[in-house]
């Protein structure tokens, strides 16, 4: 009976750092996805640009039209729905929230160093760029205990560059 | 003798989870590989204003290279070929689209222990979503 006893809380713990670690490396998967949709989210931002302005010599974004772009982004990326909610083939679970901040000629004094307060993420920026933080809420994780951790936030620069 | 012999039980149960550990890492650096080789081909695409045929081309190349395991056919390519042009406004006809998948082959370490063919044993890994051409309107 002894070795029963064992080998069965030995199961039981061996699906626990299972569950855990399965989900770990789908979290760490998921953020480092994320990363990657705030920088392609941040290019599309700096797609549009006045071209009034441009002839002006100055680059000041079009953020009516930039933020279309970036919303569109982060709904086909991250495979939600037009409310942010995550649809079903998402691997995101709670509402997804995005910030975006334009320095551009309009707006900006060179060289300026960007903070971002919510991930710590900084940029000096030199010239014309957009960057965008989402918040993709927390991942999932099978663990009671480990539901309540913390959130996937990350932020990514995009600067727009003459060619 | 019943001790040894619900103890190798038991042994063979707790196998499966470091061997299912180990093929999740497994797989999950083949999707972070596949998900490389996408990127620097949607970024080529953003340049180029589609996906060119030598760009869909390369993307064939180099899946093919880092994954010996896989043949042309079982690489799943449905991506704008069509030129798209930077506008001045948002419009979601001028972006590219690409949807791009692979076949992950190994779900579970231990198939058959339970009852999976190796047809089931596997998964499509897709990367889909568009960028914006940065080609100018002619």
């Amino acid at each position: 009976m002894k070795p029963f006893i064992v080998g069965a809380a030995a199961l039981i713990l061996s699906l626990f750092c299972y569950s855990f670690n399965t989900d770990l490396i789908l979290n760490r998967h998921a953020n480092a996805d994320l990363r990657a949709v705030c920088e392609e989210a941040s290019v599309a931002g700096t797609m549009f640009i006045y071209k009034d302005q441009y002839g002006n010599g100055k680059v000041v974004f079009d953020q009516k039209e930039s933020i279309k772009a970036i919303e569109a982004e982060i709904k086909s990326m991250l495979k939600l729905n037009d409310d942010f909610t995550p649809t079903s083939e998402s691997y995101w679970q709670d509402q997804v929230s995005y910030k975006a901040h334009f320095y551009d000629d309009s707006n900006t004094a060179y060289p300026y160093l960007f903070t971002d307060s919510d991930t710590g993420f900084t940029a000096l920026i030199k010239s014309p760029t957009v960057i965008v933080t989402i918040n993709a809420g927390q991942g999932k994780y099978a663990l009671q205990f480990l539901k309540n951790g913390p959130v996937n936030i990350r932020s990514a620069a995009h600067t727009w560059d003459e060619r | 003798m019943k001790n040894f012999i619900t103890g190798a039980a038991i042994l063979i149960l707790l196998l499966i989870f470091p061997l299912q550990n180990v093929q999740d890492l497994i797989n999950q650096n083949r999707i972070n590989k596949f998900s490389n080789i996408v990127y620097v081909s949607t970024q080529t695409a953003r340049t180029d204003g589609r996906f060119t045929q030598r760009n869909i081309g390369r993307l064939k190349s180099d899946l093919l290279s880092a994954f010996p395991d896989l043949s042309e056919a079982d690489i799943y390519i449905d991506v704008t070929t069509a030129p798209k042009y930077r506008t001045d406004e948002f419009d979601n006809r001028e972006a590219i689209y690409y949807d791009i998948g692979i076949p992950v082959r190994k779900v579970l370490a231990a198939p058959r222990f339970f009852g999976l063919s190796d047809s089931e044993n596997q998964y499509i890994s897709r990367r889909t979503g568009f960028v914006l051409s940065e080609v100018p309107m002619p």
